[in-house]
């Protein structure tokens, strides 16, 4: 029954230790992140927003992709439209998140289903699906706490980017996405356990690479759906289980 | 003033998709071709996040001698043989910074 998941791992007891599990997991995610976060504490300033505007945006908005590209459509464009659409192509792999998480959280009472959404980033699903492949279920203790703990960094880098202003060292030469690279691969391959999710992975990659390199479209999303329908259809050709 | 109102707009549409799903509005249970395909979210998404940097730099192919694509190799290796997350990280930000502090 419990082929799927690693033997070897005993699921945490009581809910301080799914917590204390949760800030573990996240914790290097959460420090890939923090030269992001500062610099778009720093790039807010940079393009003229006061300090509670640039702190309201990772307090509010919370991701740090649509931050980044809103002061960029603002200071090219200006254009107020083009900033809501590009929030929303960048906020649309959410709602995948949203549809995997579904049946566990919809049981939750309404509060918690709030608070598990408001924290949904990139970051939190890694991890939650990260737990899910090793124990089989979902904690919703968990899932807040890494949620919260990215959230907490997130704004103190935030904080920090506005507080140094526009005098930040070249943050991008650092190498600092490599972190998130590593953990993001140290979280997807155990979860490559059949030769479905192996094609989908393999896809992802190369259709990846080939839309970044010629620039086409939305190289993130075109890639994760491409992705998941090769993957779904060798899954249905082979007739494996859905679990 | 003006940008704090696009600023919660903004936060209303992140919020909105990370919420779709859990809404208690849609009360029917996702069929399960749908739970099929949605298997491969998380491999797929979190792929098409870390392929781009191993594989690319600078707007082309990496190369061999680079330390993002060497580094990636030797972490999804590591995957491979360990299925433990921390200490899989922990040996690719170890190769990538001996190698960056090398290759320099």
């Amino acid at each position: 029954m419990d082929q799927g998941f690693n033997r070897g791992y005993l699921p945490p007891r009581s809910t301080a230790e799914y917590q204390k599990q949760a800030i573990i997991d996240i914790f290097p995610l959460s420090l890939a992140v923090i030269p992001w976060g500062v610099l778009c504490g720093s790039l807010a300033i940079e393009f003229g927003l006061t300090a509670i505007e640039s702190q309201l945006m990772s307090l509010l908005v919370f991701a740090g992709a649509v931050q980044l590209a809103s002061l960029g459509v603002i200071a090219i464009s200006g254009l107020v439209p083009s900033l809501f659409s590009t929030t929303f192509i960048i906020s649309s792999r959410h709602l995948l998140y949203s549809a995997v998480f579904r049946e566990d959280v919809r049981k939750l009472p309404t509060t918690w289903r709030m608070m598990i959404a408001f924290f949904l980033t990139d970051e939190m699903f890694a991890v939650v699906m990260a737990f899910k492949a090793r124990y089989g279920f979902f904690s919703e203790h968990y899932a807040l706490m890494a949620g919260f703990t990215f959230y907490v960094v997130w704004n103190i880098a935030t904080f920090v980017g506005i507080y140094i202003g526009g005098s930040i060292p070249d943050l991008q030469n650092y190498g600092f996405e490599f972190a998130i690279a590593a953990t993001f691969i140290a979280i997807v391959i155990p979860q490559v356990k059949s030769v479905s999710v192996l094609v989908s992975v393999i896809t992802a990659v190369i259709a990846s690479v080939l839309l970044t390199l010629f620039d086409f479209g939305e190289p993130l999303i075109g890639a994760s759906l491409m992705g998941m329908f090769t993957g779904y259809t060798v899954s249905k050709f082979l007739d494996e289980p859905i679990t | 003033m003006t940008f704090i109102l696009y600023v919660v707009l903004m936060a209303l549409i992140t919020f909105s998709c990370r919420y779709f799903f859990f809404a208690s509005v849609l009360h029917y249970s996702l069929h399960s071709e749908i739970k099929r395909l949605l298997k491969f979210t998380a491999p797929t998404v979190l792929t098409a996040m870390w392929a781009p940097i191993v594989f690319i730099s600078e707007g082309s192919l990496s190369t061999i001698d680079n330390a993002y694509f060497i580094s990636g190799i030797i972490t999804i290796l590591a995957a491979i043989l360990m299925h433990r997350t921390l200490p899989v990280i922990v040996i690719g930000l170890i190769s990538f910074g001996v190698l960056r502090f090398f290759m320099k």
